[in-house]
């Protein structure tokens, strides 16, 4: 028996070696394009690695500006939650009785005293200035706010720029003032002549050392405002009643505060002093401090306000509905929820059936956020989910199975659809009012795929004695749609999308794209074909976008 | 021939077909008996043929390429019939097999007179069911004891050496065949 083995296995190995076979160009044809796809493979990280820098910036980009918003709007809260509580501290050193309207610069400087010098004794000078205190906590003095977009914060003692500003806004019986503080700074330049140079100071830089001082000094210049208010009352311009303002009302002359729309009546400048020349005037002086700016104000500047309507009855009536209002509190808020929904037309895959390609479509659905990053540029992103149709191939496995009743099967997958989540970055450029273009990069996964299974059993029917075989076979065929069959597919894939946009309503967009994927999404390997698949599709949806922030 | 692993290192597409050419006899000559078909027999060379250009660099000795190269071919063929096993697994195809009734068959065949065509030797090995085929040919003959064919493919030395049976059975019924047809 053993013999008979080893004569059996001897048989076959040397004919087994003994066989030739002859090479074929097709052989190598299959494996130069398997070869070609490694190359692909190998060039993929590359790619991903740049792709992943760039989503690395952009992350990063857009978590420091969301941070520096939210940390800015932060300390303007404190800043007015500190001041309606009454917690100004005292005058330091403007004083109402040496202020003077802009025209008598430079008759009023004041002599080297000791009360020009940089501030020594804080509470001293609030004793020696500062009113009675009735005549500052007036009732019409009821909340400050400051506006740090007005902060001009350039360096550079010598710069020749406008003189820095700071504004107080004050909300008064007749309306809201805001008062712009003007320091400046005086040198001697060469020739011993007089200069005006902007104040540069090193204090109103938004480092957090110092937000604490630049509050606390504007809680006592909002109390400057007050007693200035009172005392040079009869200087301003009486204001014409409301209604009949409103009929006149240019989009220019109205500054938005605090949201709502208001006109500017008067605008008047004190000035505490006139410029002086530290190393005369002052015996302290030390040249290496040649730019320190001591806080104090050398000018200060009333704007008043008055709503420009009185109430919401009173907008719809006048020309204020048609201004672009809406835009600026639109712009304005730092994220909004968006919503997308349509129908995608998918260009189905030249696969292995050798049907015909045809488009097919498919709805999507995304939820995601948009950003404004400036009038007319918006960065959106979100989270969708659809299915890819027309994949046009199948996978037949065939095997002959050796048990009681069955002798063969086959196994035929027809794949049907990838159901996808993507995620696109875009952005909308406003080309004119209503009318925007769109342009994406972003990737798709595919969670799965939906195939039609298929079934075929051969099985045999019965032994016929007389013609001593199987005389008659039957087949069963089984089909059902089944999730799962993803082998043959690329999971991901990298698409790049151009569209347009059209503004229906306020919040809602119609847009229309057309996307292009840049990987082949079948294995060719696995197909046993050369065909790249890539993914191209066309999609028309709504966009809708909510206003998350109300305040 | 160093040359040529060089071009193929460097990813010289001509170099890697000169490559190819060398290899292809000693691949087809294995994948062909260990796939049914001459599809997956391309199939798997092709599988195998990028898997040496992958370890080309571990090649240390040029004499033993040959024996290098139908390593991996049997090994890649091995992973070929693990992956289609576990799919017909997964789709529920079990074979019913009964390892305890092995009895002594005697072959009624001189196998010192029999002259077969090698191609038909391919093709009666081809048409084999797949458990039986894969252990024929590596205990057979690429030389491997039962106990590593089934740590292999992972099943018993029983269950190895009853396909052994039931291949050398098949094979003698069908060289039976193929002679009496060619008596007749």
């Amino acid at each position: 028996m053993n013999n008979e083995n080893n004569l059996l296995d001897n048989l076959l190995r040397n004919n087994v070696e003994e066989a030739q076979f002859a090479f074929k160009e097709d052989y190598w044809d299959k494996m130069e394009a398997l070869l070609d796809e490694e190359d692909k493979d190998k060039k993929r990280p590359f790619f991903w690695r740049w792709f992943t820098i760039f989503l690395g910036v952009v992350v990063v980009g857009g978590a420091t500006l969301l941070y520096s918003k939210l940390h800015s709007k932060s300390e303007i809260a404190k800043s007015e939650i500190e001041n309606s509580n009454g917690k100004n501290t005292p005058i330091e050193r403007a004083k109402p009785q040496n202020l003077h309207p802009n025209n008598q610069v430079g008759l009023d400087a004041e002599p080297a005293t000791e009360e020009n010098q940089p501030i020594q004794n804080e509470e001293e000078d609030v004793n020696h200035s500062i009113p009675p205190k009735k005549s500052y906590e007036r009732d019409d003095v009821e909340h400050a706010k400051i506006q740090h977009s007005s902060f001009n914060t350039q360096l550079g003692a010598h710069s020749q720029t406008p003189n820095l500003e700071k504004g107080v806004d004050s909300h008064t019986e007749k309306g809201i003032e805001r008062t712009v503080l003007t320091t400046t700074k005086l040198t001697i330049n060469t020739d011993g002549e007089v200069a005006k140079i902007n104040n540069a100071t090193n204090k109103t830089t938004s480092k957090n050392s110092k937000s604490k001082k630049i509050k606390t000094k504007h809680s006592k210049l909002k109390t400057e405002v007050a007693i200035l208010k009172t005392q040079q009352s009869s200087l301003k311009t009486e204001l014409p009643d409301i209604q009949h303002q409103t009929a006149n009302i240019s989009p220019k002359d109205i500054t938005v505060i605090n949201g709502k729309p208001m006109i500017q009546t008067s605008a008047v400048t004190y000035t505490q002093r006139a410029p002086r020349d530290e190393t005369t005037f002052n015996p302290r002086y030390n040249a290496a401090l040649k730019n320190y700016v001591p806080e104090v104000y050398d000018s200060i500047t009333i704007l008043t306000f008055k709503p420009a309507v009185k109430n919401e009855e009173v907008v719809k009536d006048t020309n204020l509905k048609e201004q672009p209002k809406t835009k600026e509190p639109f712009m304005s808020k730092p994220f909004n929820w968006i919503m997308l929904a349509g129908l995608n037309m998918n260009k189905g895959f030249a696969g292995t059936v050798a049907n015909e390609m045809k488009w097919g479509f498919a709805p999507y659905i995304g939820v995601g956020l948009e950003k404004p990053i400036s009038n007319k540029i918006t960065m959106s992103s979100h989270v969708g989910f659809t299915y890819f149709n027309g994949l046009n191939t199948h996978k037949t496995v065939s095997s002959s199975v050796y048990s009681f009743g069955l002798d063969s099967s086959a196994i035929s997958v027809y794949y049907k659809k990838m159901l996808q989540l993507y995620l696109p970055i875009s952005i909308y450029y406003q080309m004119m009012p209503k009318h925007y273009l769109m342009g994406s990069i972003g990737a798709s996964y595919s969670m799965n795929v939906l195939s039609t299974y298929e079934e075929v059993k051969s099985s045999s029917a019965g032994f016929s004695s007389t013609l001593n075989k199987i005389n008659t076979t039957y087949t069963s065929t089984t089909s059902k749609n089944q999730l799962g069959y993803q082998t043959g597919f690329n999971q991901l894939d990298v698409f790049l999308q151009v569209g347009y946009s059209y503004q229906v309503f306020k919040n809602s967009m119609v847009q229309f794209g057309i996307q292009q994927g840049l990987f082949d999404i079948t294995k060719n390997a696995y197909f046993n074909n050369t065909i790249k698949n890539t993914q191209t599709r066309l999609s028309l949806g709504i966009k809708y976008s909510f206003n998350r922030n109300n305040h | 021939m160093q040359e040529i692993i060089k071009g193929c290192l460097n990813n010289d597409r001509k170099c890697q077909r000169l490559m190819y050419e060398f290899c292809f006899p000693i691949m087809m000559k294995v994948c062909k008996r260990y796939t049914i078909n001459e599809d997956e027999a391309v199939e798997s060379m092709n599988a195998s043929f990028l898997k040496i250009l992958k370890n080309l660099n571990g090649l240390k000795e040029l004499e033993k390429l040959p024996g290098w190269v139908k390593q991996i071919s049997v090994n890649t063929a091995i992973d070929y019939y693990r992956s289609k096993k576990k799919y017909n697994e997964r789709n529920r195809f079990t074979i019913d097999t009964e390892y305890s009734n092995i009895g002594n068959t005697h072959f009624n065949m001189d196998f010192t007179e029999s002259k077969m065509d090698s191609q038909e030797i391919y093709k009666m090995i081809q048409s084999l069911p797949d458990t039986a085929r894969e252990v024929l040919n590596l205990f057979a003959i690429d030389g491997y004891s039962h106990k590593e064919i089934a740590e292999m493919l992972n099943f018993s030395e029983e269950a190895s050496r009853w396909h052994l049976h039931k291949a050398r059975k098949l094979m003698v019924e069908k060289m039976e065949k193929q002679n009496n047809t060619i008596k007749v």
